[in-house]
């Protein structure tokens, strides 16, 4: 029986070599003048494509700041990203983030696109006291918790609601014309759902009807049924929240069906941020389409700074196309990151935190998504975050709201001729 | 002959189980190893009807989605300890089990298998697209969040550190191995094997399969059911996409399978490989190549299932119950018994 147990136990051991694998993992030690920083994003599985356009971002930003010199404050100390893949799992997120901490011994973290991801990792780090830096994710409640070490540089989701109706509200004492009932027209998942629940109610608050509430669930294949009721319900302005292939169907059947609606398509980004969704459609179906994004599409034309074009160039010879949304939040990051450390002068993660409160950036390229300013309240929201809204005019995204970030010759169309006439 | 070999190798794990939170004291590993835990839990829970009746559920998430808001709910509405939402809602999931399996049962193979997806993943999209159901907010796809209570509550079910965590679902993992081992002994185990050998046999000789497999499935789904709402205390979060959703079920059926199903110790052993690998490709791979972590996931559980079609418990079994001939003759008359040599 003895004999037998120590049998076992010789088993065990053998499991165990693989068991304890990742804690024999030895960590890829980083040079100690090293800054590392820590990124959860969805690297593989549904939102890839996101999750690996701000890694490339971030990388971006660090290899300019390291070709540069580095961290003044630290003696020229090199940024190190580490890429970790959430999986766009909860459970997942969090054991990565623990490694990422233990194993990696990382100053500040990234993440995690994925709100489901970001809620219970950055909890995680808030245990460790790691500051987490927020990106991509905006549900409300992350930085309404009372954490400390938590940081929210990009809008929450009621913003997004907010800007929507803010944009049409600006247009409207523009020009005087305005829709009086809205459509919407949304995904049935957390993103879609949360963001109609949000312009309910902001449109009940400033006096517009909801003529349609349409929701579907993703990955459809015929939107005809759908187009159908859009045309009855006859809504002055149609909200639309998808993410590309949703967005592709939908454009592409609205167009054949050539439904008119006055006050145009207001679309929260998802499908309409995604540079191949440009590429899937013909212009005409996305003329005078509204976008609400993380970022200022038009910049790249008007902007001079040699480091945000470098960063373009760099950002396309990869990727194949110019920043994007989460290109750029991944750039904004970074930048953040090298503005807290110059202040904080220090690798330790409280000294860290402390910088990222103290935090107020009005100019440089942290903002390089279109903010005017990041500052966080107590809670760590950046309440100066904000998306940018779009009008696609004569085959190019311009920015109209808000009016700082509007270029002087940019001329919103409102409302939308008739397909008749275009 | 089963038990001394589930003690010849169960004995060392737990022991080894035990220890290891105080000799590698680091919180990684704590809670990577919790997770093997949670998922080893998960599996047997699984097991405990599939491994036995020989029929594979892909929808038994759905019962861990409903435990798990369950718990959560009645702790955020009601103020109910999570220790008693986990067995209200353990009930809750077993209520609702007895229906679908009253259903399902009665189809075999693959057909059974769809369904039991189907069920699931109905339960899913209703979830995801109910904000609101009789006045519960379910929060839709959004997901629910335990609110913290500050430090550390028993009752509660919130502790600062994380060992706790790691003790109850080791505590947990322990309950359903003893819960299996008793129910394979019981007149209930005979009859589940009866009928997973023979079932038109089974029902000849006066076995009701529906009826015992209902059971096995209840208790199934209350097993499961507490594992949801575990997996919500120690995240403090739960969403219909994790703890509802197809992934989690394959994840149960995936390492039972390559453990050994229909064994106590199976589903534990599937975990403690396969864990562990996806966790090491992952952190050494994942944020380099992408997605290759993935695959060199899938290719192990090519080779698992290829190598050891009967689970890496068999081989493990082969090589160290010889032993037992000589120190133990008398168990060798059970080993010709036809439970172990039949077909699975």
């Amino acid at each position: 029986m003895i004999r037998q147990i120590l049998g076992g136990t010789l088993a065990l051991a053998a499991a165990a070599t693989i068991g304890l694998g990742p804690a024999a993992l030895a960590p890829a030690h980083a040079q100690s003048q090293d800054v590392v920083v820590g990124f959860v994003l969805p690297l593989s599985g549904g939102s890839a494509t996101i999750g690996n356009q701000t890694k490339l971002g971030a990388q971006v930003a660090a290899e300019q700041i390291n070709a540069a010199g580095g961290i003044a404050a630290l003696g020229g100390a090199k940024l190190k990203l580490i890429f970790s893949d959430s999986q766009s799992k909860p459970d997942i997120g969090a054991s990565e983030t623990e490694r990422l901490i233990q194993r990696e011994n990382v100053s500040l973290l990234v993440g995690a696109y994925n709100s489901a991801v970001t809620f219970p990792a950055s909890e995680v780090a808030e245990r460790y006291k790691t500051p987490w830096i927020v990106t991509g994710a905006v549900k409300d409640e992350i930085t309404e918790r009372g954490f400390k070490y938590v940081f929210r540089p990009n809008n929450k989701a009621t913003y997004d609601a907010r800007e929507q109706l803010d944009a049409m509200d600006l247009l409207k004492k523009e020009t005087g014309k305005g829709p009086a009932s809205i459509g919407l027209f949304y995904e049935g998942t957390d993103w879609g759902r949360s963001h109609a629940a949000n312009i309910k109610k902001f449109a009940k608050e400033r006096g517009y009807a909801i003529s349609l509430d349409e929701s579907f669930p993703p990955n459809q294949v015929d939107f005809t049924a759908q187009l159908l009721k859009i045309r009855a319900s006859k809504p002055e302005a149609l909200i639309v929240v998808a993410y590309t292939p949703d967005h592709l169907l939908f454009t592409r059947q609205y167009f054949e069906n050539k439904i008119n609606i006055p006050f145009g398509i207001h679309s929260v980004g998802g499908g309409s941020e995604d540079p191949s969704f440009y590429k899937a459609v013909p212009q005409k179906a996305v003329d005078y389409l509204f976008v609400q994004e993380d970022w200022q599409i038009d910049r790249l034309k008007t902007d001079t700074d040699p480091r945000v074009l470098d960063a373009n160039t760099r950002f396309k010879a990869q990727a194949g196309y110019d920043i994007n949304s989460y290109g750029a939040q991944g750039i904004s990051n970074v930048y953040l990151i090298k503005d807290v450390l110059e202040r904080a002068a220090s690798t330790d993660r409280d000294k860290i935190r402390d910088a990222l409160a103290a935090t107020d950036i009005t100019s440089g390229m942290p903002l390089i998504v279109g903010y005017q300013r990041i500052k966080f309240d107590e809670q760590g929201q950046n309440t100066f975050g904000h998306g940018v809204i779009s009008e696609n005019i004569g085959g190019e995204r311009r920015t109209i709201w808000p009016s700082a970030n509007r270029a002087a010759d940019t001329k919103p169309v409102w409302p939308v001729p008739d397909w008749s006439t275009r | 002959m089963r038990a001394s070999f589930t003690l010849i190798l169960g004995l060392p794990l737990l022991v080894a189980a035990l220890i290891l939170p105080f000799v590698v004291a680091d919180s990684y590993v704590v809670h990577s190893a919790a997770m093997v835990l949670y998922f080893a839990y998960m599996a047997s829970s699984w097991n405990f009807v599939c491994g036995y009746v020989g029929q594979v559920s892909l929808g038994h998430a759905a019962f861990s989605g409903i435990a798990g808001y369950a718990s959560v709910l009645l702790f955020t509405g009601l103020g109910l300890s999570p220790w008693i939402g986990m067995i209200l809602g353990g009930v809750l999931a077993a209520a609702i089990s007895v229906p679908v399996g009253y259903a399902t049962f009665r189809l075999k193979g693959p057909y059974f298998t769809l369904t039991s997806i189907a069920f699931a993943e109905i339960m899913r999209i209703w979830l995801e697209n109910t904000d609101e159901f009789l006045g519960i907010p379910l929060k839709g796809a959004q997901g629910l969040t335990v609110p913290p209570v500050g430090g550390t509550s028993f009752l509660a079910f919130q502790f600062d550190g994380k060992l706790p965590y790691y003790f109850i679902i080791l505590a947990m993992l322990v309950g359903v191995m003893a819960a299996t081992h008793v129910m394979e002994r019981s007149r209930l185990g005979f009859y589940l094997k009866a009928i997973r050998g023979n079932r038109d046999g089974a029902e000849a000789l006066g076995i009701d399969p529906t009826r015992y497999c209902l059971t096995a499935l209840a208790l199934s789904a209350f097993l499961t059911g507490l594992g949801g709402a575990y997996y919500a205390q120690l995240f403090r979060y739960i969403n219909p996409e994790r703890n509802m959703g197809i992934d989690l079920s394959i994840d149960m059926a995936v390492m039972t399978i390559v453990g050994g199903q229909g064994t106590i110790l199976g589903p534990t052993l599937g975990a403690l490989v396969l864990h562990p690998v996806g966790e090491m490709v992952r952190a050494s791979l994942g944020g380099h190549v992408l997605g290759l972590h993935l695959i060199i996931y899938g290719v192990v559980l090519m080779l698992a299932v290829l190598y050891f079609p009967k689970g890496i418990i068999a081989p493990l079994q082969r090589w160290l119950t010889p032993a037992s001939k000589t120190t133990a003759p008398q168990t060798t008359v059970t080993v010709a018994t036809p439970k172990e040599v039949e077909g699975r």
